[in-house]
């Protein structure tokens, strides 16, 4: 019996074992979790930095090919089979996924911290500075991520809808395992997926719970120790351990467009109130640069001037993205059912990445003709603290205090949707791929998530949750350039074996 | 199965598990045949158009026009010869040949450019002759020059012969890999069948030859057109057994795979029942992974004499990573028969 149960929680028992362990070390001696990570992190970037460069690109090339292909037309799902949201719904969807906590997080600050702070190769605060920090804002949260989240979702629509397998990870690597997922080699790859989604997750979470405190402590003067942080990220804890132990996802998905509302409706306000020609401006400009640069950009990493500054930034960026991705690709993946490869790709690609510039040319542009204009105090900020740069700049705008509290709002919402949704995932990837989670194994998962959000900022802040980020990433890259290879030999025998 | 049009006017003798036709007749198929079975067909016409198509999952090949010579598949055969040769050495293979239906031998030599012996003394050539002679065959020899493997190729096909026989010399592996060998690059561009001659099967002492009964083939197939090709050759080898070997990828779903398996499994069987009245024991199976590394196993596990494989047209990965004949051909024990 317990011999059975052990056999088929191995993935559970196994991810919960390593977790439970990373936490505890982190408590007892969080000084040497810094090392450990520390070292791991520096021997990433210095061996393998230019893979995450090349992976990227491979990811959004592939991509590409197989929208435009002749695989373009096979559906995710029976050839009968039709979409199951409506466009609209779908792209809604997508971008509330993809993006949330940090689009809030970098939107103003990004950009701005590029103008302040560019590579060494370039002076700061120059209007070259400027259009390098819009350009770069765009590269980061372009294609390229969705890119990535295209090749996980892709790969677990096509072998789940498609090939009749479970919603794992593990179900892709059936061409290249055979029957072997059923056992410890599937189990490894399910259990990499846990070990990103938690840290990708948890550094989402801990960028939000840094921001809501910065707020809290702009707006009403609330302390700025950690013991706050964490009472903020225990406080989300509670509340999306009862969304998700009460099972309402109706009330999440409510919660959700509610969000997604309140975004636009925050966009639209700081369109219509700035400076609505020169935000366009910096968009068309912006876009137009990017897309004249996409392929220097895609394998740029400054190797004679500014290789730090690239890990730092695109490193990072690609690296967090690739820890998203099993945790946003199930969830692309579960609402796209029915739609062919082509209009997913093309989709996943464009609609969210063209929103998301946009979001980017209204806050960060905004916030730069500001600081270019107002002269440096969003910039003295940023210097300081980049969590407190939303609500700074949000101080430029008519009732800002009404603002501010509509920005915190919606990192709340952020947070807790988000979380609640990382639990569902974890709990179903742990569950061989079934959609009915027991309520223990959501409840630990909500804990290991908060859990290893607080000793990351326990144990070095915003630094160590970007660490483990890319860390947690690594093992799955090469999950990710497998998963291209086990897709394309699935859709290379459609025509024969379909 | 429905009867090919025979444009000679042969008679075909329909035996259990195909057709059997003696003698040298044309086959006109140009009428789509509606068969599920495999066709009995010999030596491919240079030119001649060939299709494959799949009926209710089975593989068919329709061939346009073909000549058929069964019984008579090595009956012209061309040996490259360097100076150096040792004549022994080529009265056994000459032997073996002769058992194998040869009757005559183009035997051939190929100057490079540069080389001492250039239009000097060819005494060790007609020594050769005279060995080969000596075991009944009848013996032609052409000397030729340019690019060594291409110049055999053109030369086979122009002499009308049946196969190529070459003894793959033993070289460095580095040296090798980074410029090919005259076998590997015969594998490469002939248009006639090519015995690459390795360590297995040993020659005897002698002029008894190698005996039919003695050999052991391993056909490597992958079950297409290019498959198909050599199976009149097998049936020629006639040797103690034939092991069918199919090595393909995994399908992409346990559902998906279990079809293809069951597919696989019937056309070996069919096969296999082509290939028994030639053969003590026909035994076939199917592995998954890589085609060259399951041929190589599988070939030292059975330790059999002969490979015989068809040649596929070159992959993109073929460039750099070298195509299964070609890998084969290199780190095999047992000697390679492929058929273009």
């Amino acid at each position: 019996m317990i011999r059975e149960y052990l056999k088929r929680e191995t993935v559970f028992l196994l991810s919960f074992a390593i977790i439970l362990f990373f936490i505890t070390v982190g408590y007892i001696r969080p000084d040497l979790l810094d090392v450990i990570s520390s070292s791991v992190h520096a021997a990433i970037l210095d061996y393998f930095s230019w893979l995450y460069l090349i992976s990227a690109s491979f990811f959004l090339l592939f991509a590409l090919y197989l929208a435009i292909s002749e695989y373009g037309t096979v559906k995710l799902g029976r050839d009968t089979e039709r979409p199951q949201y409506s466009f609209f719904g779908w792209v809604a969807m997508l971008f509330a996924a993809g993006m949330g906590i940090g689009l809030l997080f970098w939107g103003v600050s990004e950009p701005l911290v590029h103008f302040l702070q560019p590579p060494p190769f370039m002076d700061g605060t120059t209007p070259e500075a400027a259009s390098f920090g819009m350009k770069y804002s765009f590269f980061h949260w372009g294609i390229h991520p969705w890119a990535i989240y295209t090749i996980v979702s892709l790969s677990i629509a096509y072998f789940s809808f498609r090939r009749g397998m479970p919603a794992l990870i593990s179900s892709c690597f059936y061409p290249l395992l055979g029957e072997r997922i059923y056992g410890l080699s599937g189990d490894v790859v399910d259990i990499l997926a846990v070990f990103a989604t938690i840290f990708g997750t948890a550094t989402s979470l801990g960028f939000g719970a840094i921001q809501i405190h910065a707020g809290f402590t702009y707006l009403y003067g609330v302390s700025s120790t950690l013991s706050i942080t964490i009472g903020i990220i225990i406080i989300a804890t509670a509340l999306f351990m009862a969304s998700a132990i009460l099972g309402v996802e109706k009330g999440v998905q409510t919660l959700s467009k509610i969000n997604l509302s309140l975004a636009f409706a925050l966009l639209i306000f700081v369109l219509a109130l700035g400076e609505t020609s020169s935000i366009l401006n910096i968009f068309t400009s912006t876009l137009g640069e990017y897309l004249n640069n996409i392929v220097d950009l895609s394998l740029q990493s400054y190797p004679f001037v500014a290789n730090g500054w690239s890990r730092d930034w695109t490193i990072f960026y690609w690296a967090w993205w690739i820890s998203w991705s099993p945790f946003v690709g199930l969830f692309i993946a579960r609402i796209s059912r029915g739609r062919t490869i082509r209009e997913f790709v093309l989709t996943v690609l464009t609609v969210p990445t063209l929103f998301t510039f946009f979001w980017f040319s209204v806050f960060g542009g905004s916030a730069l003709s500001l600081e270019q204009s107002a002269g440096g105090s969003l910039g003295a900020v940023a210097g300081e603290d980049v969590s407190l740069v939303l609500f700074v700049f949000l101080e430029h705008y008519p009732f800002s205090a009404l603002l501010s509290l509509v920005a915190i709002l919606l990192l709340i919402i952020f947070f807790v949707t988000s979380a609640d949704s990382a639990t569902v995932v974890l709990g179903s990837l742990t569950s061989g791929g079934s959609p009915f989670v027991p309520t223990y194994k959501k409840v630990i998962w909500g804990l290991c998530l908060s859990g290893v959000a607080i000793i990351l900022l326990f144990t070095g802040g915003l630094h160590a949750l970007q660490m483990m980020a890319i860390t947690a990433a690594f093992p799955f890259m090469f999950v990710m350039i497998l998963l291209c290879y086990t897709l394309y030999v699935g859709l290379s025998q459609e025509k024969v074996w379909k | 199965m429905a009867a090919p049009v025979l444009s000679s006017g042969c008679t075909p003798v329909v035996a259990e598990g195909g057709c059997r036709h003696e003698g040298t007749i044309v086959l006109d198929t140009s009428e789509p045949s509606e068969a599920t079975g495999w066709s009995d067909f010999g030596r491919y016409v240079k030119g001649a158009p060939r299709a494959m198509y799949r009926i209710q999952d089975r593989i068919c090949v329709r061939s346009d026009t073909y000549l058929v010579k069964v019984g008579e598949m090595f009956e012209n055969t061309l040996i490259p010869v360097a100076y150096g040769e040792r004549p022994e050495e080529l009265r056994k293979i000459g032997a073996t040949l002769k058992n194998y239906g040869a009757r005559s031998v183009c035997l051939y030599h190929v100057h490079e450019s540069g080389s001492f012996f250039r239009g000097s003394d060819i005494s060790w050539l007609t020594l050769l002759q005279e060995v080969l002679e000596e075991v009944g065959l009848s013996i032609e020899v052409k000397r030729g020059e340019g690019h060594i493997a291409s110049s055999i190729a053109e030369t086979a096909l122009f002499q009308g012969c049946d196969e190529i026989y070459m003894r793959a010399k033993r070289r460095w592996h580095i040296r090798t890999m980074m410029l090919g060998s005259v076998s590997q690059d015969l594998l490469r561009i002939s248009d006639v069948p090519v015995f690459v001659h390795k360590i297995r099967p040993h020659l005897p002492e002698g002029d008894t030859g190698l005996k039919r009964e003695d050999l052991t083939v391993l056909y490597a197939t992958d079950l297409d057109a290019a498959s198909v090709r050599p199976i009149p050759y097998i049936k020629e080898f006639h040797g103690s057994r034939c092991h069918i070997l199919h090595v393909r990828d995994r399908m992409a779903d346990p559902a998906t795979e279990r079809r293809r398996r069951d597919a696989a499994m019937e056309d070996l069987k069919a096969v296999e029942e082509e290939l028994l009245p030639y053969f003590g024991q026909v035994t076939s199976e199917q592995r998954i992974g890589d085609p060259a590394t399951q041929v190589l196993h599988v070939s030292e596990w059975l330790n059999a004499d002969v490979v015989v494989l068809g040649r596929k047209n070159p992959t993109f990965l073929s460039g750099p990573m070298g195509d299964t004949a070609e890998r084969v051909v290199n780190e095999s024990k047992a000697s390679i028969f492929l058929v273009p």
